[in-house]
This record gives structure tokens, C-alpha cells and sequence, in this order.
């Protein structure tokens, strides 16, 4: 079911550098793991289209209350590993 | 008297408002423990340098009137939680050399009451563990046999009040990551309802089961230090009040439920604890509480579901580590290969692997297959429980399968690391609080055998209840 191909699919789409004994490990294990997992199937589904936690509700608040402007803006950029004044530097997209 | 590093918080805090004890003299005292132990234990990843001018001020708000339990405490800081301008790494490569920008809300509490701060403490790199292993600093050991692990994922809180560097400590619990290392260093831990505790601060891992708690010696220092860190909050939609649930109607001593634990047969966890669970049950029956057998037919699929919802929502919830903005960034051909080059250096080994599956089972194709499916096998277990609290008002198991492990001894089977979290992961599954309290504690309060505990579960928000079952158990 997963194989080397698949693994190295996944981690292109989850954008994580692997070197390819890697991939081969992980084929074995995450096969292992989704075995695993696959018990779930046998559990019933009866009444589970109503599978939403009843519980759950959901929270709105106004768009209002901003704090100042640039309250944060340092401190954030301060952290960013590659910056220029107010701004974090990416590399170029197109 | 005690030596102080041995002092429970309820004891500290008499001795403080008494001024028998300054906050500078006990901070000293427990640092040194801690200074002198961490070589070896590895409990801390850093062990703060201005603790005792966190101490002085804190007598100082005691010279001023503060009474609060915790002023001049010495607590335990998992190194996910965010406080202001100091490191925090979550145990990963990742956010090496990352300073917080803000306090966390549960911080920023303990901050008012005087708490003070001793260091950031160890875990499994963000959370994902049940031995702290999976460290990217290296491994904590157990400070009762330092050939075992102390659990994870918040096995360095845990070895920190264990070894005596603290007297209690907060961790963070998605499958178990509080009541597992507690239980495995002899210690008290309640993983609180979902939402009663803000999560503002802490490193997401599974958003709609992590939740902040308290680790420590004792029911009541656990007591003292969940009402100081609850309460709903402006900065964490999914934080609720207490009023969200209805209060159960209890009329003298509450029932006790538990359940068949054949119910598990399968499963593939060796349940060595039986022994000792049972001898507990009687302990409560002997104490009057009556004591009942209810159903839990779903609870052999909880480590499964879990292991397919956690990998899911972990895998977005760490999709932001791109080396833009924290931490590590490694340079690549262009913006993409950044990402993958980052990610590639700064994840270790469990993270990837969840990641992977995580982008597996939502993947197109496969997301109803497995999580849809997971989220309604999760809605079955929460029904269980419902159900079982109709007719109980505390549901008992096992908080472990058996006591500590030896280092090494799980760390390359991973299904065997999951099937950790046997019968602490319902609770995470359904929302509900759970504490787990020493079971094999010799008359004199210390232990024969490596620790072992019981996990009391009670309906949502009902954290009081399981303080008051939880004393009367400790006794």
C-alpha cells in the first residue's frame, strides 16, 4: 500500500528534505503505523454521520478592539531569521 | 521539618506567610538540588539565571500582602509553554536560538501570584512521546532508577519536581503527556476539561486535544495550582467557563465506575498493573464508595483514532516551522527548497513520521477513509462515556500499563511508544478531566517498586470532584 514513491510524494508535499535511506526506513514504518490504524474500520457506524461533538459550538467576536498599531512588531521581527527593517526577507516567488 | 526541597507547595506556602522561610531561602535551596542534579537527570534544558531575583521579589509581595499559595513557589515550566523574552524550543532543533514574544496566558497568571520560575523543562520534541526520548537535547532519566525513562511527553517536568529542583510543574497533555510521567515519577497529575485551561502560549500540537495542567506531589498542591492557571480567555477561543456543562447532581459519596479491562484484549498492551488496580478498587470500596461495572465498548479503538487525528492536526498545526519566521532557517535554490531544507534539518525522527502520516490521511482519498472515520470512532468512544455517567459519577482504570520502562527499550518501536497512552488517551478523545495519583506508595510515602497510579475521570469541568476522590484516596 505505501511504498518508497509514496513516501517520497508525502514528504515533497509536507516540504521535508529526506535522503532517500530515510524515505526507505519511513516506508516500513508508516506501513506498521496505518496497520495499526486500520483497526477503526471494524468500529460501528451506526449513528456516526452524526459525528460532530455535541458539544462543539461556535465562538464570534467583532472585528473591533485592535490593539495599536505595530504594539508587537518588533518583538515579532526580532525573531524572524532574515529581515530588513520592519520586514522579514523571503526569496523571491515568480 | 522537612528539607525544604522535599516541602510540598501547601506546606511552602504556610511556612512563607509565616516568615518562617523566605522565598530567596527556598528558591536557593531547590536550585541547588536542582543545579546539583541536572548533569545527570537532564530534567531541565535551562535552568534560569535569575531565579532568586524572581525570589526576592516575590517576598517582597509577600511584605506587601500577598498571600497567594504560590508567591515565592518554585515551579517547573515545560519548554512549550511561551514566557516573555526567554528561549523556548519545544524540544526541537526548529526553534533553536527562538526567543517568546509574549506570556503565555497561563504565565502571565502565575506571574500575579508571585510564582517563581526555576527553568524550561525537557519533553519529547513538541509533545510527540511517551518517554522523552524523542528529545532533541537528549533524553531525561527517571530520577527514582536513572536506567528508566520518566515518561513523556512532559517527562522533564515531572523529573524536576521528582528529583527535588521543584516543587511543582506545569506540562501539557494530548494523549496522556501529564498523567503518564507523573504517574511514572510518583507524582500527582490532572490533565484539566478542554478549555478550562487557556491555551494562549502553548506550542500547538493537537488543537482539539492539548491542554495545559498541573503536575506535583500531592492532590491538594495540584488543586492550588490548576485554580490558579483556569479560566476562560479573550486570546483562546476554545477556552470555556464552567458554566458550558452542566453540574452533576451528587448525593452522598460518588459511584465509581470501571470498566472490563478484557474490553482491551487485542489491543496488544501488556497490562502488568492489574494487580495493583484492583488493590486500589478495594482500597475506594473500603473507603465506601461503591464501586460498579460499566461498558466501555469502544475504548479498544482509542490509541488507533488517536493516532490518526493527532498526526492530522499535527501535521498542520507544524506546517509554520518554514524558517520565515522562528528559529532555524536553513538556505536553499529558492523560497521551496528553504522549506524543505528547514524542515529537512530542524524535525527529528517521530515528528517527521507524524508529519508523513498526518499528510497521508489528508491526503485526497484517504481523508474519509481514515479521518472522518477517526472523528467518528471518537464521537463513539465520547458516547461510551456519556452513557457510563448515567449511572457513575467517576470512572477508575489504570493510569499505565505497567511502571517505567528502561531507556531504550521502546524507542524504535513506535506502535509500542502509542500503545502508551492506553487509558490515558479516552479523555483526550472525549474532553473530560482526569487525575492520576500514586498507587503503590509504602506506609512511610515513599515507593518499593517503581510508581504506578490511578486515573479518576469525571464528567466535564468536574476537576473538584476528582480532588475530593482523589484525597480521600491519597490517605
Amino acid at each position: 500500500m505505501i511504498d518508497k514513491e509514496k513516501i517520497h510524494e508525502l514528504a515533497n508535499l509536507a516540504r521535508i528534505n529526506m535522503t532517500e535511506e530515510e524515505e526507505k526506513e519511513l516506508t516500513g514504518e508508516v506501513e506498521h503505523i496505518l496497520e495499526f490504524v486500520e483497526s477503526i474500520q471494524e468500529a460501528s457506524s451506526v449513528e456516526s454521520d452524526n459525528f460532530k461533538n455535541t458539544q462543539s459550538y461556535n465562538v464570534m467576536r467583532k472585528d473591533d478592539n485592535e490593539h495599536n498599531k505595530s504594539l508587537y512588531t518588533k518583538d515579532l521581527i526580532r525573531e524572524a531569521p532574515d529581515k530588513d527593517g520592519n520586514y522579514v526577507r523571503v526569496k523571491k516567488i515568480l | 521539618m522537612k528539607k525544604y526541597p522535599e516541602l510540598t507547595i501547601k506546606e511552602a506556602s504556610v511556612l512563607l506567610e509565616k516568615k518562617e522561610l523566605s522565598s530567596k531561602d527556598l528558591t536557593e535551596m531547590v536550585l541547588d538540588v536542582a543545579e546539583e542534579k541536572n548533569g545527570d537527570i537532564n530534567a531541565y534544558l535551562e535552568i534560569f539565571d535569575d531565579c532568586l531575583e524572581q525570589a526576592e521579589e516575590a517576598d517582597k509581595l509577600r511584605s506587601n500582602g500577598n498571600t497567594e499559595a504560590l508567591c515565592g513557589v518554585p515551579i517547573a515550566i515545560k519548554d512549550n509553554i511561551l514566557i516573555k523574552d526567554r528561549r523556548v524550543t519545544a524540544a526541537s532543533k526548529i526553534l533553536e536560538g527562538y526567543r517568546a514574544v509574549y506570556d503565555a496566558t497561563v504565565i502571565s497568571k502565575l506571574k500575579t501570584k508571585g510564582s517563581v520560575f526555576i527553568g524550561r523543562t525537557n519533553l519529547d520534541e513538541f509533545a510527540m512521546g511517551a518517554s522523552t526520548e524523542n528529545s532533541a537535547y537528549g533524553s531525561t532519566k527517571n530520577p527514582l532508577d536513572t536506567t528508566r525513562v520518566p515518561g513523556g511527553s512532559s517527562g522533564g517536568s515531572a523529573a524536576a519536581i521528582a528529583m527535588g529542583g521543584a516543587l511543582g510543574a506545569l506540562g501539557s497533555d494530548t494523549a496522556g503527556s501529564i498523567r503518564q510521567p507523573a504517574s511514572f515519577c510518583g507524582l500527582v497529575g490532572l490533565k484539566p476539561t478542554y478549555g478550562s485551561v487557556s491555551r494562549h502560549g502553548l506550542i500547538a500540537l493537537g488543537s482539539s486535544l492539548d491542554v495545559i495542567g498541573p503536575m506535583t506531589k500531592t492532590v491538594g498542591d495540584a488543586e492550588i495550582l490548576f485554580n490558579s492557571i483556569k479560566g476562560k480567555d479573550s486570546y483562546d477561543s476554545t477556552s470555556v467557563d464552567e458554566s458550558m456543562f452542566p453540574k452533576k447532581e451528587i448525593s452522598g459519596k460518588p459511584r465509581i465506575g470501571i470498566f472490563n479491562l478484557d474490553e482491551l484484549a487485542g489491543v496488544g498492551a501488556k497490562i502488568e498493573s492489574y494487580d495493583n488496580f484492583n488493590a486500589s478498587v478495594n482500597k475506594m470500596r473500603d473507603l465506601g464508595y461503591s464501586v460498579e461495572e460499566i461498558s466501555l465498548k469502544n475504548i479498544k479503538y482509542a490509541v488507533p483514532t488517536y493516532y490518526v487525528i493527532l498526526p492530522a492536526e499535527a501535521s498542520s498545526n507544524l506546517a509554520r516551522f518554514d524558517g520565515v519566521r522562528y528559529g532555524l532557517s536553513v538556505d536553499g535554490e529558492n523560497g521551496i527548497d528553504d522549506f524543505k531544507k528547514t524542515k529537512g534539518a530542524g524535525f527529528g525522527k517521530e515528528v517527521r513520521r507524524r508529519i508523513i502520516i498526518g499528510t497521508y490521511v489528508l491526503s485526497a482519498g484517504y481523508s474519509d477513509e481514515y479521518y472522518k472515520k477517526a472523528l467518528k470512532v471518537r464521537e463513539l468512544i465520547s458516547q461510551d462515556f456519556r452513557e457510563a455517567f448515567k449511572s457513575v459519577d467517576i470512572i477508575m482504570t489504570p493510569t499505565t500499563a505497567s511502571s517505567a520502562f528502561k531507556l531504550g527499550e521502546k524507542v524504535n518501536d513506535p506502535v509500542a511508544m502509542y500503545l502508551e497512552d492506553i487509558f490515558t488517551v479516552p479523555a483526550n478523545h472525549t474532553g473530560i478531566p482526569a487525575l492520576t495519583v500514586p498507587s503503590n506508595k509504602n506506609k512511610d510515602g515513599g515507593f518499593d517498586d517503581m510508581p504506578l497510579g490511578v486515573q479518576f475521570m469525571a464528567p466535564h469541568m468536574h476537576e473538584s470532584l476528582l480532588f475530593t476522590v482523589g484525597k480521600d484516596f491519597e490517605k
